[in-house]
């Protein structure tokens, strides 16, 4: 078992750290063009982006991905039958 | 000579991690958290408050009875393309801080997610179904409770929002709530009109 967590942890964390800037990037609300503009006395800042479903397409398809590999690599333990590597 | 059965069984581990990791990963992302950089407002450049702004003035609910809406709101500022930032949380509004407090002088201006990065609702998703009339309350953290009536609701193009005045510190007392609508522009990851509620102070009777 003790193997088992030598290489799952570092797989999750490292996926984990791989893909956070990147999710992050398709997650966020993104950004508009729509920018700042100056007057004499103010910055008046352009409209916010708050429609985070033009990502939704990437998200989905990188659960369905990942959940994929999940649900393959228990597949293949469980026709193998193996056991924990030593 | 490597044991194949090992190997395999090494790959395997290895998917799994890596499918459990990018699985979670995603879907906190895409379901309870929207990060959003925020830059600091130069101070030479900080909009003029309406009036001197003490902590309790502060939006901290918005309520939309008609629409069975009641959320916290998050302060927030502008990100790094010069826009206001959105609310890292699909369910929260968030209040321009640097703009006009509601309530006074001015027009507030409050934002809210249409949707959640796998396109469920956000808090303003149907705030296309508000109508003229309308009651809008903000409560401040002090407490007290604002109520506004909504005056007109406006949909534009996402670049062509007439920014000066929504977001504009003098004039009588609004409210401007705002949310993405309209069709989905991938490329840019966002939609291509901006949904405008503006809403009048309500005079005490």
């Amino acid at each position: 078992m003790h193997t088992l967590y030598r290489i799952l942890m570092p797989a999750g964390i490292a996926s984990m750290l791989f893909l956070s800037g990147g999710i992050i990037a398709h997650a966020q609300t993104g950004t508009t063009s729509t920018t700042g503009t100056t007057t004499a006395s103010t910055t008046v800042p352009g409209t916010p982006n708050t429609g985070a479903g033009a990502s939704a397409p990437m998200n989905l398809a990188l659960l369905g991905v990942s959940a994929l590999m999940a649900i393959g690599g228990v597949g293949y333990l469980a026709r193998s039958g193996a056991t924990p590597v030593r | 000579m490597p044991d194949p059965t090992k190997r395999g069984t090494r790959a395997a581990l290895f998917m799994i991690g890596v499918g459990v990791g990018a699985f979670s990963t995603t879907l906190a992302h895409a379901l309870w958290y929207a990060p959003e950089l925020e830059v600091p407002q130069p101070a030479a450049a900080a909009a003029a408050p309406s009036r001197a702004l003490t902590p309790g003035d502060e939006p901290a609910r918005l309520a939309i009875p008609s629409l069975g809406i009641d959320a916290s709101v998050q302060k927030l500022g502008i990100n790094a393309e010069g826009a206001m930032a959105a609310p890292s949380d699909f369910s929260e509004v968030g209040w321009y801080e640097y703009g006009a407090v509601p309530g006074y002088t001015g027009t507030a201006v409050i934002a809210g997610h249409l949707d959640n990065g796998i396109g469920l609702d956000g808090v303003f998703k149907h705030l296309d179904q508000l109508a003229v009339g309308d009651t809008i309350i903000v409560e401040a953290a002090n407490g007290t409770k604002i109520d506004f009536i909504v005056s007109s609701i406006h949909s534009y193009p996402y670049a062509s929002v007439p920014d000066t005045s929504l977001f504009a510190t003098t004039g009588p007392p609004r409210l401007a709530l705002i949310t993405c609508s309209g069709s989905l522009l991938y490329a840019q990851h966002t939609y291509d009109r901006r949904l405008v509620v503006i809403a009048a102070l309500q005079q005490p009777s």
